[in-house]
């Protein structure tokens, strides 16, 4: 076999595992994660290095020496991977798991320094293809320690791959758990050499697998974060060169008092030096970490400040606008973020309104329904710079990387309120170009679930605003619509007063004219009459005051209707009016040959208020028609008090022709009128009417009772008496 | 007829404001009758202060419905006005209204009658009595 070829192979893999280490540690911003897999590529690449180096030994010594060298970097790797898995799996937090990765470093070191001795490894196997140590004591012990802990850590990736949720998780764990379960399963196989089993040295290609697969994934999937080089490459710079600076020392200071003895023991120094600086690089380290931070990187610890007094003053504003201001400011001034914008869907809207955008020439309308559609579908962050992993189609892909890029945003994150997503807030790059880190995305993610609930309170309180404010506004229409009714209302009655006392004014002026004349010339003014110019004279006069009275009955059930009537109530005494109605009509009884007399009640009737001039001229109509329509005997007035009921009892008690009880139904009614032998000329039909309404108006009843035609009546009507 | 009326009365001046043309004419032939020569007339309420403030009249018969100025109005400016505020009036209207009437003795008139309803015997007899009353 062609060891010299197939020594190549080792080597190539080694220059490349060693340069995507670089690649990946000065790519991405440099996290302990970062940093972990730096030092696993180196493990990995000396191993390599090593076995490259392994095969072209043609002297057993050398070959030892390599071999030693590759178990150098070996004893590292249950550390490293162990380190590297608990920081991935985010369980750095847990004591007992930083405690088993500090463990594991001090057996690294342990075995690391045995691994010089010949407990280790010792002596040579000698196979077709080259040659192996041996395997002594201490490697027994060394596998069972290496085997323990890739065992834990490849448990530990399993798990939290099968928990992963969300598809750029799940996707880096799928893919770290890919890459180390194929190197632990295929690479240990590497130590079979050393316990005389001569399989071929292939497993060390499964180092190259190994580190392929995680550089994609650490490329694509967000593995480690991007940070400026230039900012923290100070800080590395400086401890490389701190650390790397030790182990020149150290081996200057070897190579002075132990001279030039063995190249091949200056090699292990070498290694040994390597080996210690990388040992003394993570406190000096985090001890230029915590220095910087104080100094270069406090915009840092600011960003985190800020936002948590964000978060802190949300919950105080309810102002919309205030609310939306303060978080662009915050991320403004924090991240430098200058493209921002707030969309959001109004509670029981439908439409996606725009609540700011920054700037104003921020071209988002078109895009805003697609944008949301795929933040709903995907319910979580939309990141530009993880576009690639995001679970879509590709032509669903291409349309949200054609928005984003158009639009010039670079995440979007959602707003939710009772696990549905109502809005979005946009995002455009951070002003020095860097993509955001895992950091950024959490605390932007944090900020954002506490805008989702302040901005919801703010669209509530400014709709709850704009209620009142429309119902202002529509009271104050209905109210001028109401004065307006009403000014038109005032008007029509007014409109209604003017036309009522027009005709009653022009009806009766002419008829006064006539009434006057006629009764001038009844008197004699115009020279003396015969007796048949004074008949005429008399008809015409007579004539008159009928028509007269007819007006005034219309005009009364204009005002009726027209709803003109006033009540006045005054304190009043009831026997006084039946006295003065009865004093008034009993000259015109007499004359016609019936009586008129007053009953008195038991009981005095007391003073109470009610509308006298109304309640005359009903009591006056009703005795009136009395008289008419009585042809002998007489009309009875009576009153009394009732004080259960707290009304006044007025009556009228005829001998007259009574009526039937259909009659009855129609009496009080416009226009009807008892057929009797003696018509009434003077009849207008709307006497009983008036009276009826004139008694009503007053809050009182009444009626009629008949026993039957031909046998009288007596009219009855109440008035109420009140306490006040 | 005309009645026996004091020779005060007879030479009371009367102002008669009212819109009717042959009311008017009445009115003013009743009260010469009845001994009374000095007749003043208006038709419009304007008209009547004018004519009161040339000579200032013993007895006013106002209508209530005037052209142009109501007259109501004119009742609140005569009696707003020192001069004129103790005039007697008797309202001569054909308004039955209450409201009317409440009104204008409100307004401080002496009388008031529904032309329509009284006959002109009762007009003259209520003259007599306010000038009477009102010149003793």
């Amino acid at each position: 076999m062609n060891t010299y070829l197939i020594s190549l192979i080792p080597l190539i893999s080694a220059l490349f595992v060693f340069a995507l280490g670089i690649i990946v540690f000065f790519r991405k911003k440099v996290t302990t994660l970062n940093l972990i897999f730096f030092f696993i590529t180196i493990a990995v690449g000396n191993w390599l290095f090593g076995t490259f180096k392994m095969f072209r030994s043609t002297a057993g010594e050398s070959a030892i020496f390599w071999d030693r060298f590759i178990y150098g970097s070996v004893v590292f790797i249950p550390a490293l991977f162990y380190h590297f898995g608990v920081v991935f799996t985010q369980k750095i937090r847990e004591k007992l798991q930083r405690s088993c990765v500090v463990l594991g470093y001090l057996l690294s070191i342990f075995f690391l320094i045995l691994s010089r001795t010949d407990y280790f490894v010792s002596g040579l196997f000698r196979y077709k293809w080259g040659v192996h140590t041996k395997a002594r004591l201490f490697h027994h012990v060394f596998l069972i320690y290496f085997s323990i802990y890739l065992i834990l850590f490849i448990i530990n990736l399993y798990r939290y791959y099968k928990k992963s949720a969300g598809p750029i998780k799940k996707n880096q764990s799928y893919y770290i758990f890919l890459a180390f379960f194929i190197l632990i399963l295929i690479g240990p196989l590497g130590y079979l050499p050393a316990y005389e089993i001569p399989i071929l040295p292939f497993p060390f290609l499964s180092g190259l697998f190994f580190v392929t697969i995680l550089a994609y994934a650490i490329t694509r999937y967000r593995l480690f974060d991007i940070r400026v080089v230039v900012r923290r490459g100070t800080v590395y710079g400086l401890s490389l060169g701190v650390a790397g600076g030790l182990g020149v020392l150290l081996v200057w200071l070897v190579s002075r008092y132990l001279g030039e003895k063995i190249t091949g023991l200056l090699l292990l120094v070498d290694s040994v030096a390597i080996l210690l600086s990388i040992s003394v690089f993570f406190p000096i380290k985090s001890f230029f970490e915590k220095l910087a931070n104080k100094y270069l990187f406090a915009s840092l610890y600011d960003t985190r400040r800020k936002i948590e007094e964000l978060t802190q003053a949300l919950p105080k504003i309810f102002y919309l606008d205030d609310i939306v201001n303060l978080i662009y400011k915050t991320i403004n001034e924090t991240l430098h973020i200058e493209r921002f914008g707030v969309i959001v869907k109004e509670p029981g809207e439908e439409n996606l309104i725009v609540l700011k955008k920054k700037p104003d020439s921020l071209v988002i309308s078109p895009f805003k329904e697609s944008l949301f559609y795929f933040l709903k579908k995907l319910k979580q962050t939309i990141l530009l710079q993880e576009i690639e992993i995001i679970l879509l189609s590709p032509e669903e892909k291409e349309k949200l990387k054609k928005i984003l890029s158009k639009s010039k945003i670079s995440m979007v994150l959602y707003l939710v309120s009772k696990g549905e997503i109502y809005g979005m807030i946009l995002l455009g790059e951070k002003a020095s170009g860097d993509a955001f880190t895992v950091q950024d995305i959490r605390l932007l993610e944090n900020l954002a679930l506490q805008a989702s609930i302040s901005i919801e309170n703010g669209l509530l309180f400014r709709k709850t605003q704009r209620f009142a404010e429309e119902l202002k506004i529509k009271v104050a229409q209905a109210t001028k619509d109401l004065r307006a009714a009403n000014a038109e209302l005032k008007r029509l009655d007014q409109a209604k007063s003017e036309f009522l006392r027009i005709v009653s004014h022009q009806l009766r002026t002419p008829m006064t004219i006539l009434r006057w004349y006629a009764k001038a010339l009844l008197r004699g003014d115009y020279g003396k009459l015969n007796k048949k110019q004074l008949e005429v004279a008399n008809d015409i006069y007579q004539a008159t005051l009928r028509q007269i009275k007819l007006i005034g009955s219309f005009l009364d059930v204009a005002h009726i209707e027209a709803g003109k009537i006033t009540v006045r109530k005054e304190k009043g005494n009831i026997e006084e009016l039946v006295n003065d109605v009865v004093s008034e009509l009993k000259v015109l009884a007499e004359k016609m040959g019936i009586y008129l007399k007053v009953e008195k009640p038991k009981k005095e009737v007391p003073e109470f208020y009610f509308d006298y001039e109304k309640t005359r001229e009903v009591l006056r109509n009703i005795v009136d028609n009395a008289i008419k329509y009585i042809e002998k005997g007489g009309a009875t007035v009576g009153f009394k008090y009732d004080e259960k009921k707290k009304e006044v009892l007025v009556y009228v008690k005829d001998t007259g022709i009574g009526f039937s009880p259909e009659e009855k139904k129609k009496l009080f009614m416009k226009f009807s009128r008892l057929r009797n032998n003696k018509v009434n000329p003077w009849g207008s039909g709307l006497g009983l009417y008036i009276c009826k309404r004139l008694i009503e108006v007053q809050g009182g009843k009444i009626w009629a009772e008949s026993p039957g035609k031909g046998k009288g009546s007596t009219f009855y009507f109440t008035l109420p008496v009140k306490d006040n | 007829m005309a009645q026996e009326l004091e020779e005060k009365i007879k030479k009371a001046k009367v102002l008669v404001i009212e819109d009717d043309e042959m009311l008017v004419k009445f009115l003013k032939d009743e009260l010469q009758e009845a001994g009374i020569s000095s007749v003043e007339t208006a038709v419009y309420g304007k008209e009547a202060l004018e004519k009161i403030k040339k000579k200032k009249p013993d007895l006013i018969l106002l209508d209530l419905i005037l052209p142009r100025m109501d007259g109501f109005e004119f009742l609140e400016i005569i009696r707003n006005n020192e001069k004129t505020k103790d005039i007697p009036i008797i309202i001569m209207t054909n308004l039955t209204h209450g409201e009317d009437k409440r009104k204008a003795f409100q307004l401080g008139v002496d009388d008031y009658l529904v032309k329509s309803e009284c006959d002109p015997e009762e007009i003259i007899e209520r003259v007599v009595r306010v000038l009477r009353k009102h010149l003793n």
